[in-house]
């Protein structure tokens, strides 16, 4: 019995997922160029899990093959893949947070921070304290990520439109210039990106 | 604009790390290829790498579910022997009502009788010693 025979009967067949042994046939058959930018994303994923390079890829693989995670037929393999690993990154920083926030330092200075008057997180409970906390990070993050291009305005423009959710014609029309500028400052931005957070921002 | 909420800083960072795993995708692979080798890696490693894992992950996922298997048939197996054993247990405890000479009738005989609350543990006791026995012979 090979592998595969192994695993006979645990893909689940659906109309609208593909099965197991689907996935695996379609992550077998990615072409060098694919698997060489799912690792370069991976990257970036990294930071703030405590995982090695290729195990969050090594993970999304076997949830899918143990069908705790279902590819949509109407979706490529390698955008499933980059979404489940991203997943997997975000649970393990999340469990990660509430091992630290059960560290009894971090305990005093919640304590310390409910006692204080006019704090914001005064009238908050865990959970919204949580998110008011990595929605101050993000913006921190947001302002770091356009202070490196502080003296580039077409760059901080196709970030602005970036975080607003902008692409295509509506990308191009909100920063001002053609396709070929935009790959060439997508480009740019990405390069800088890569330098200054090889592993993701995330820590 | 894409809506008139205004997007918490987690979207819009979100928002960001999507168009930026957008650019990579979307880029040529010799574009991403010469980046990986300006950042000091080897893009032939990180392709390596992928196929390793994915190796690694059928190995593993192969092994969990033969795991998963022989967990269930060993549930199965235990439940299996103690059923067939219970009627061959009960037979026998019938056998042994009929023989006034049994060493647990004599015993028995002493005190008011086996009460069924007895009769059901000595089955119970019975059934379980043929389970380890046919275990046993099957080991």
């Amino acid at each position: 019995l090979g592998e595969a025979k192994v695993m006979e009967g645990e893909g689940k067949a659906t109309a609208e997922h593909l099965t197991a042994e689907e996935v695996l046939a379609a992550s077998e058959a990615l072409s060098p160029g694919d698997k060489m930018k799912l690792m370069a994303i991976e990257r970036k994923f990294l930071g703030g899990t405590g995982r090695q390079k290729g195990e969050l890829y090594r993970e999304a693989v076997c949830r899918a093959l143990l069908d705790q995670r279902h590819c949509p037929r109407d979706v490529p393999v390698i955008a499933f893949l980059i979404e489940t690993m991203r997943s997997i990154a975000s649970h393990d920083r999340e469990r990660q947070s509430r091992q630290t926030s059960l560290d009894p330092d971090d305990m005093a200075m919640t304590e310390a921070s409910r006692l204080s008057p006019g704090l914001a997180s005064d009238h908050l409970d865990p959970e919204e304290h949580l998110l008011a906390k990595e929605d101050a990070a993000a913006a921190d993050t947001v302002a770091k990520i356009q202070g490196h291009f502080e003296d580039d305005e077409e760059c901080q423009m196709v970030l602005l439109g970036w975080a607003e959710g902008l692409r295509g014609k509506e990308l191009r029309d909100f920063v001002g210039v053609d396709q070929a500028r935009l790959d060439y400052l997508g480009k740019k931005i990405r390069r800088k990106m890569d330098k200054l957070y090889p592993n993701g921002w995330r820590q | 604009m894409s809506g008139s909420k205004k997007p918490t800083s987690r979207e819009e960072l979100r928002r960001i790390e999507d168009a930026w795993i957008q650019s990579i995708l979307e880029a040529p692979a010799d574009e991403i290829r010469a980046e990986i080798k300006e950042a000091g890696d080897d893009p032939e490693a990180y392709i390596a790498l992928a196929d390793a894992m994915l190796k690694q992950a059928v190995e593993h996922c192969g092994r969990e579910t033969l795991e998963r298997a022989r967990t269930e048939l060993r549930a199965f197996r235990a439940k299996q022997p103690q059923i067939v054993s219970l009627e061959q247990a009960r037979a026998e405890l019938d056998a042994m009502k009929r023989e006034p000479s049994s060493p647990q009738m004599l015993a028995a005989r002493k005190g008011r009788g086996l009460s069924e609350r007895d009769e059901q543990a000595l089955l119970r006791a019975k059934a379980e010693l043929k389970r380890l026995e046919s275990e046993d012979e099957k080991a």
